[in-house]
C-alpha cells in the first residue's frame, strides 16, 4: 500500500502542491489526472523522494519518510526498494545490455550474485516476452519493448508499489491498450500502482480509481467509472470534454 | 538534446607548438654585402649575445635596456670605438646564436664563444679577448672538494651528476674527461644550473671562471655555494664572424691587437675581478696564431647521421615515458576535479573553479620552473634542505598537473551531458549518488569524452619538448643538443619530426575512428 499524507511543496513563494493526501491500496491501480502543470508529475516524484517536499509523510508498507528526510538516509534508500518507478522518457542505461540494466539494482542494492540476479531477471524478461533480447543493446528496442525492460528492472527489486509517470506519452497512440493491459496485470499480481497520466482513455481503461489534480490540490476522486459517469469537477469536466466553457455556468449572482 | 563534439577544438589549439619549432629551422642562405662597409654607413653593427644569466659578461641595465654593462659589454664599447660603429645586441638563446649568425640576423657573435673546431671551421674565429678558465662549484655542505673528489665519488658506485650550459666548453669538459663516470646534465642557463647545485639536484655544476666569481658572490648562492680551489680546462673566448665578411673580421683582429697592447682589456678586466697571470697569453702572438691556425684547420670528423639515430631513439622514448605517465595522471586528477564541481560540497567548489583557471591560465612553462626550481626553495626556507625532486619526476608532475585542468573541463561537460534522468534513474532504484555516479554517470561520460581526451594526449605528447627547461633530455632537446653540437640543423629536425610524427599520428588515427564510431551509435538512436 501507497500512503502520503499532507505533501506540501513550494519552489520559492510559488506553492505547487498544497497539502497533498493520497492511498494506493495493493492490488489496484489509481490514475492520477490532471492539465499539464498542475503539480500531478511533482507528486509523484515526491513520493520516491527524487523532489524534497516541505511538509507531509510518505508510507509504503511500512516504510515512512517525512519531510526533510536526508538524500542518504536509509529509510529512503529501502522506500525506493519498496516504490518502483517507471520514467516516461524510460530512462534505461544505454551502455549497458538489457539484461546488465536489471541485474545492476539487486546486485548493488540488495547485494545479490550475479547468477541470482540474472535468474530472476530472465524471468521477468519471460513474463514480458523480451526473453530474446536480454543481450541486446537498449538502444535496438523499440519504444515498447523499451518500456517493458524498464518495468522489468522496477520489478527486479521485488517492490510492492510502483509509480508510472505519463506511460503513454511516449509511445505510438496504438499501444495505449496493450500498456493498459499490463499495467492491470502488475496490479493483479498483488502491486499497488499510481499512475500519472493526461491521457483520458488510458486512464478510464487501467484505473480503478481516479484522481484529479488541479493547481497543487485534489478536486475530485472516486471510482473511474462513477467519476467518468457523473464528473463534478470544472477540472474533470475539461479533461473529458475540452470542447466546452465550463467556467460560463450561467449561476445568478 | 544530442550531443555535439565542439569541444574536441580544446585540445588542438595548442597542439603545433612543438612540431612547429623542430620544423623551422631550415637554414636560409643569406646574402651579404660587405658587413663593415655597411655597418660604417648606418653607423652601428649587429652583434648576437645572450643576456639570460648573463652576468659579468653582460648585466641588464634597469635604467637603460639598451646599454647593459659588464665585461664583454665594456670590452665591445671600445672595439667599436675602435671600429667607429656603435654595437647593437640581439637577444637571442646562447646555444641557438651561432644560427643567428648563419642566417645574418647578427653580423658577428660575442658571448663568451670558445674557440673550437667546430665553429672555427664554419665561421672566421677573429683574435681572442679573453683566456678562460672552469671552475666546479658545489653546494656549500659538500664533502666533494675538487674533479678528483668527484671521480672518487664514482668510484665508490654513485655516478654524481654535474650541471653544465649546454654546448659550453664545460658541456665539452665533462662529457669528454668524465666519461661514464660523471654525469653531465645539461642546462640552458648558466644559473640554473647553480639554482639546481644548490637544490641538491645536481652534485655540482661546472662553470666559466667569471660567471662562477659572480654568481657565486651574489645573495642567492654566497654561503651555499662554494668554489673549488683549482681551474680546469682553459681556452680562449673569441668572436665569430661569418667567413664572407673577412673585411669586418680583419678589423676586429687589428682592434683586438690594440685593446690588448694599450691596457684596456686588461683594466676593464681587473674592474670585474676577472684578471688572473693567463690573460698576459693574449699577447704571445706565437701561442695565439697557432691555436687559431689549429682550430681553423682542423677537419671536421662528421660521424653519420645513423650513428646518432640510438640517442634520438632513446630521447624518444623518454618523450614517450613522460606522456604515458602524466596523462593517466591528468585523467584521473581531471576527473576528480570535475565530480568536485559538480557535485562536491558547495564550499569546495569555488577552490576547483580557481584550481582550473589558474593552471589554464598560466603557462606550463612557468609551472616546470616552479616545480623544479621554487618549490625546493620553498620548502628548504622551512628547513626542509636538498629535497628537490629529480628533474623526470617534477616533469610528469608538472604534466600531470597542467594537464589535468584541461582534463577535468573536458569531464565536465561530459558529464553534464548525460541527462539528469540518468542520475534520477539509477537514484529511483535504490542506488547511492555515488553508486551512480560510478555505474552510470561517468561510464558514459567516459566513453563521450574519449575523441577530446584523446586529443589533448596528441597535445600533451608534443608538450612533452617543454620539459627541456627542466634538462630533461628528449627528443625535442636531443635534437637541439645535436643539431647545435653539429650544426646538421636540417637533417635533425628531419628525423624528429619523422619520430614525432610516427608516435602521435597512430593516435589521431585512433581519435578519428572512435569519433566516427560514436556518430554512427548516434545516428542509430534516432
Amino acid at each position: 500500500m501507497i500512503r502520503a499524507e499532507g505533501i506540501h511543496k513550494s519552489y520559492g513563494a510559488l506553492e505547487v502542491l498544497k497539502g497533498v493526501s493520497l492511498e494506493v491500496e495493493a492490488g489496484s491501480v489509481v490514475a492520477m489526472i490532471g492539465l499539464s502543470g498542475s503539480g500531478k508529475s511533482t507528486f509523484l516524484r515526491c513520493l520516491n523522494g527524487l523532489e524534497p517536499f516541505s511538509a507531509g509523510t510518505v508510507q509504503v508498507d511500512g516504510i515512512s519518510i517525512a519531510a526533510g528526510t536526508p538524500e542518504y538516509s536509509e529509510a529512503l534508500r529501502e522506500l525506493r526498494i519498496k516504490l518502483g518507478m517507471v520514467f516516461q522518457q524510460f530512462q534505461l542505461f544505454p551502455h549497458m545490455s538489457v539484461l546488465d540494466n536489471i541485474v545492476l539494482a539487486p546486485m548493488r542494492v540488495q547485494g545479490k550474485s550475479q547468477a541470482q540476479a540474472a535468474e530472476y531477471a530472465m524471468e521477468l524478461l519471460r513474463r514480458m516476452g523480451l526473453e530474446a533480447k536480454a543481450h541486446s543493446r537498449t538502444r535496438e528496442l523499440s519504444g515498447g519493448q523499451q518500456q517493458r525492460v524498464a518495468i522489468a528492472r522496477a520489478l527486479a527489486m521485488k517492490p510492492s508499489g510502483l509509480l508510472f509517470d505519463e506511460p503513454t506519452s511516449a509511445l505510438d497512440p496504438s499501444m495505449t491498450v496493450e500498456v493498459a493491459s499490463l499495467v492491470r496485470e502488475l496490479a493483479e499480481s498483488g502491486l499497488a500502482v499510481l499512475v500519472v497520466t493526461h491521457d483520458m482513455n488510458f486512464a478510464r481503461r487501467v484505473s480503478d480509481r481516479l484522481v484529479v489534480f488541479e493547481k497543487g490540490v485534489i478536486v475530485e476522486e472516486g471510482p473511474t467509472a462513477d467519476l467518468f459517469a457523473q464528473p463534478q469537477s470544472i477540472a474533470l469536466k475539461t479533461l473529458i470534454d475540452p470542447g466546452q466553457d465550463y467556467h460560463a455556468d450561467p449561476k445568478p449572482a | 538534446m544530442r550531443h555535439r563534439y565542439n569541444w574536441i577544438g580544446l585540445g588542438l589549439v595548442r597542439e603545433s607548438f612543438a612540431l612547429g619549432l623542430v620544423a623551422l629551422f631550415a637554414v636560409v642562405p643569406h646574402v651579404h654585402g660587405d658587413a663593415l662597409q655597411k655597418a660604417r654607413s648606418e653607423g652601428q653593427i649587429v652583434f648576437g649575445a645572450d643576456m639570460e644569466g648573463g652576468a659579468p659578461y653582460f648585466i641588464p641595465n634597469p635604467g637603460d635596456t639598451a646599454a647593459p654593462s659588464g665585461f664583454e659589454a665594456e670590452f665591445l664599447d671600445a672595439l667599436g670605438k675602435k671600429l667607429g660603429v656603435k654595437p647593437v645586441l640581439k637577444q637571442g638563446q646562447w646555444d641557438q646564436l651561432p644560427r643567428l649568425l648563419s642566417k645574418g640576423d647578427v653580423d658577428f657573435i660575442c658571448n663568451g664563444f670558445e674557440l673550437k673546431p667546430l665553429y672555427a671551421s664554419r665561421y672566421r674565429s677573429t683574435r681572442p679577448y679573453f683566456r678562460y678558465r672552469l671552475s666546479l662549484m658545489l653546494p656549500q655542505d659538500s664533502p666533494v672538494n675538487s674533479w678528483d673528489d668527484l671521480l672518487k665519488v664514482s668510484e665508490k658506485g654513485r655516478v654524481p651528476s654535474v650541471g653544465v650550459l649546454v654546448n659550453s666548453a664545460a658541456d665539452e669538459f665533462v662529457t669528454k674527461q668524465g666519461g661514464d663516470k660523471i654525469k653531465a646534465v645539461r642546462f640552458d642557463g648558466a644559473t640554473d644550473a647553480m639554482l639546481a647545485t644548490r637544490n641538491g639536484q645536481v652534485d655540482a655544476t661546472l662553470q666559466d671562471e667569471p660567471a662562477a666569481t659572480y654568481y657565486g658572490a651574489q645573495p642567492e648562492f654566497a654561503g651555499r655555494l662554494k668554489v673549488a680551489p683549482d681551474r680546469l680546462g682553459a681556452g680562449w673566448y673569441v668572436i665569430y664572424v661569418r667567413k664572407e665578411d673577412e673585411a669586418l673580421a680583419g678589423a676586429i683582429d687589428k682592434a683586438i691587437d690594440e685593446l690588448v697592447d694599450d691596457g684596456t682589456l686588461r683594466a676593464i678586466y681587473e674592474k670585474y675581478d676577472l684578471w688572473h697571470e693567463e690573460q698576459d697569453l693574449l699577447g704571445d702572438e706565437a701561442l695565439v696564431n697557432q691555436d687559431l691556425a689549429t682550430n681553423a684547420a682542423a677537419l671536421e670528423t662528421r660521424s653519420p647521421i645513423r650513428d646518432y639515430i640510438p640517442m634520438l631513439l632513446k630521447a624518444a622514448a623518454m618523450t614517450v615515458f613522460l606522456s604515458v605517465t602524466s596523462m593517466p595522471m591528468a585523467m584521473a586528477i581531471g576527473l576528480t576535479v570535475a565530480l568536485g564541481r559538480l557535485y562536491g560540497p558547495k564550499l569546495l567548489r569555488p577552490f576547483l573553479v580557481i584550481y582550473v583557471e589558474f593552471l589554464r591560465g598560466t603557462p606550463l612553462m612557468l609551472q616546470l620552473f616552479f616545480i623544479f626550481y621554487i618549490v625546493p626553495e620553498l620548502l628548504s626556507s622551512i628547513g626542509l634542505v636538498g629535497v628537490g625532486l629529480p628533474p623526470v619526476v617534477a616533469a610528469i608532475l608538472a604534466l600531470a598537473i597542467n594537464y589535468s585542468a584541461y582534463e577535468a573541463e573536458i569531464y565536465r561537460a561530459g558529464l553534464q551531458a548525460i541527462p539528469d534522468g540518468q542520475m534520477e534513474a539509477g537514484m529511483a532504484l535504490g542506488l547511492t549518488r555515488r553508486q551512480t555516479l560510478r555505474h552510470i554517470v561517468i561510464p558514459q561520460a567516459t566513453r563521450i569524452v574519449i575523441p577530446p581526451v584523446t586529443n589533448d594526449f596528441i597535445a600533451l605528447f608534443k608538450d612533452t619538448s617543454v620539459c627541456s627547461v627542466i634538462t630533461v633530455v628528449e627528443l625535442t632537446k636531443q635534437y637541439n643538443i645535436l643539431a647545435n653540437s653539429t650544426l646538421r640543423v636540417l637533417e635533425f629536425a628531419v628525423i624528429a619530426s619523422v619520430l614525432y610524427l610516427m608516435m602521435s599520428w597512430p593516435l589521431s588515427k585512433f581519435a578519428a575512428l572512435y569519433e566516427k564510431k560514436l556518430e554512427a551509435e548516434e545516428a542509430n538512436k534516432g
